[in-house]
């Protein structure tokens, strides 16, 4: 949770860990969320490596926010500071490792802020849930989902063939993809990755 | 290993700053978190899948094919990346359930035959076989059974077949093979020589050696006058006719054609290629056969190091050069030389070729033999009890070198007794053990 340093001591958010959620005042969207259990809920062991799931309801939670049957987009209003409490950040991203890791490498290297990001985030995590039919909670499947969402569509606008190679490296072993190995086999073209077929 | 790239190091930098992958500890690959990897797969429709997977394939077959010059750890690559080959096959496999499209089939089918060859090179001959058999089939099915590409694709499945001692049905390739190339290529045309010239290395592994021997007399003439004397491919004809010679024992006449290819090899290819480096090796064995040892041991030790060298330390064939050489310190009664090289070959060989392979089960029977000149019976029975077991277990209990290891454990045992002074052993155990030693340390490289 590295991007914390530059996060804590807001003025506009206070919060205060308690147990395994979060006590934070929110401003102006999310008020008063008295108990931040209720909107998360934390359960099970997480496939992704770390201590929780979440649960991300469909319908109406507590507190002011109020979800309508057809999920909304979440809009966070930037308040002008972005350092607000790193372990707020983390609650948001559902405490996903992974999902932590890529939106701290996103606004690295992109710039944006935390803000506009959570944003972007909630609006992802949001998309994703309204595609599943059936009411599933919100997990950390779908919270690492959304974060690799935004993230390799940076990619892709940042750099395209390295979108490119990425995507064909999916279809290699993930481990130990060697730099000389993907050095020989573009070395004949000169240029990076250009498909050599598409099926009909 | 081969010097990153600029453009793609920076392609890498990119996908590492926005944490997509991460970098390995010696910062000379990467990895993608196993969840990442499958989220990339599902989020390409079929088409988009489709395309990407050509794309993995082309980089593989590519990177395979990629050669620099003068630099032979190919071999040591390719154990690299072996496991991202298996990888892209399977999905290959999935993939060939629909029909690719006409105009880049060959792109394809060409590439795919390098990941083919790297499995054949590594010993992995169950993908080997299913590319090569897959590759028969769709060039049969796109080109027709007379295409040169058609061709080519049985060649190589032949090749693989003959490597696993499938000789009978790699030879009914063949000889359908060699036909339509004469009728399609003509008769002096490369790719028939050399379809001529597997077909003589698949009667010679039969030990048909007048027959093989009668295609290559027919090659070696026929590659002269049409790639030239000095030509690599005339060479290795030289020297498979040597080959040839030596199997049957025309230690002279193998001799005078290895001492003839060896310099040619030395000028054409340079010191320390692969094929001098054999040639060095085929000229030692000669030698030895002819008990010239301290010559052999001459053109051994040099060829040792170059091959550590250019091969890497655990290549099969450096690993060959060991065991070569340390038969010859045995032979000159240099036994603990001999262990020497010889304790350092068989855990190598049970690494790289695993523990049941031929090489790795030989280099356990000439590290028994020799422990056994020490007299070091107990070792030597214990290492033996191992060697029988792999050799009932994959080569059967009736094949010869069961049988012959059997006999040899049941003497290594009985010396073991008489040592410790619980037996009387037989007058003539000393001498059937020596005639063992020198039946077994024959023909070992």
């Amino acid at each position: 949770m590295g991007i914390g340093s530059s996060l804590v001591n807001a003025d506009v958010f206070t919060s205060t860990p308690t147990g395994t959620g979060v006590t934070a005042s929110w401003s102006p969207v999310i008020r008063n969320i008295a108990s931040p259990a209720a909107f998360w809920n934390f359960s099970g062991s997480n496939p992704l490596g770390n201590d929780h799931s979440v649960s991300y309801p469909r319908g109406g939670i507590e507190g002011d926010l109020v979800v309508s049957a057809t999920p909304q987009p979440l809009s966070i209003t930037a308040t002008g500071a972005d350092d607000f409490n790193a372990q707020l950040f983390d609650h948001h991203l559902g405490y996903n490792q992974l999902a932590i890791k890529l939106a701290e490498a996103y606004i690295t290297a992109t710039g944006s802020s935390v803000q506009k990001y959570l944003t972007l985030y909630h609006e992802r995590l949001w998309n994703i849930l309204s595609m599943i039919l059936d009411d599933t909670a919100a997990d950390n499947v779908h919270c690492a989902a959304a974060a690799l969402e935004i993230s390799f569509e940076a990619l892709e606008r940042d750099h395209e063939q390295a979108a490119d190679l990425l995507l064909t490296c999916a279809f290699l072993h993930h481990e130990k993809i060697y730099d000389d190995f993907i050095c020989r086999g573009l070395a004949r073209d000169g240029k990076l990755l250009i498909s050599i077929s598409s099926y009909n | 290993m081969h010097p990153t790239d600029p453009t793609i190091k920076k392609i890498i930098a990119k996908i590492l700053s926005y944490s997509l992958i991460e970098r390995t500890s010696n910062h000379s690959a990467f990895s993608i978190q196993s969840f990442i990897h499958t989220w990339l797969k599902e989020r390409l429709d079929v088409r988009e899948s489709k395309e990407k997977l050509l794309d993995a394939v082309r980089l593989t077959g590519q990177s395979v094919s990629y050669e620099e010059p003068r630099r032979f750890d190919h071999w040591a690559f390719k154990k690299r990346i072996v496991l991202h080959l298996q990888v892209c096959w399977q999905h290959t496999r999935e993939y060939l359930q629909s029909k690719p499209p006409m105009d880049k089939v060959r792109d394809f089918i060409g590439n795919l035959s390098w990941i083919a060859h790297v499995f054949y090179e590594l010993q992995y001959w169950r993908e080997a076989e299913e590319i090569d058999t897959r590759m028969v089939t769709l060039c049969r099915n796109y080109f027709g059974e007379s295409d040169l590409d058609t061709l080519k694709a049985m060649t190589n499945l032949a090749m693989t077949l003959h490597k696993q001692e499938r000789f009978n049905e790699a030879e009914e390739l063949q000889v359908k093979v060699l036909p339509m190339e004469k009728e399609v290529l003509g008769e002096s045309h490369p790719d028939t020589l050399t379809s001529m010239a597997c077909l003589a290395g698949t009667l010679y592994s039969q030990r048909r050696f007048s027959e093989a021997e009668e295609l290559d007399i027919k090659v070696l003439p026929m590659r002269k006058e049409v790639l030239g004397e000095s030509h690599p491919d005339t060479l290795t004809a030289m020297a498979n006719l040597a080959m040839l010679l030596y199997k049957q024992e025309r230690f002279n006449e193998a001799e005078e054609l290895q001492v003839k290819v060896l310099p040619m090899r030395k000028e054409v290819l340079g010191e320390s290629h692969p094929d001098t480096l054999k040639s060095m090796g085929c000229l030692a064995m000669t030698l030895y056969s002819q008990r010239r040892f301290s010559e052999a041991e001459e053109l051994q030790v040099k060829v040792l190091p170059m091959r550590k060298e250019v091969l890497g330390e655990s290549h099969p064939g450096t690993l060959r050069s060991m065991a070569c050489l340390a038969v010859t310190l045995y032979s000159q009664k240099r036994f603990s030389e001999a262990e020497e090289l010889e304790v350092k070959v068989l855990p190598m060989r049970k690494e790289v070729l695993g523990e049941s392979h031929p090489d790795t089960l030989q280099a356990m029977e000439n590290l028994a033999i020799t422990l056994s000149a020490r007299e070091r019976w107990k070792e030597a029975a214990e290492l033996c009890t191992r060697l029988v077991a792999i050799s009932k277990e994959t080569l059967g209990e009736v094949h010869p070198s069961t049988v012959k290891r059997i006999q040899q454990l049941e003497d290594y045992k009985e010396a073991q007794l008489s040592q410790i002074g619980q037996y009387s052993p037989p007058t003539q155990l000393q001498e059937r053990l020596v005639l063992l030693l020198c039946l077994s340390k024959t023909h070992v490289c």
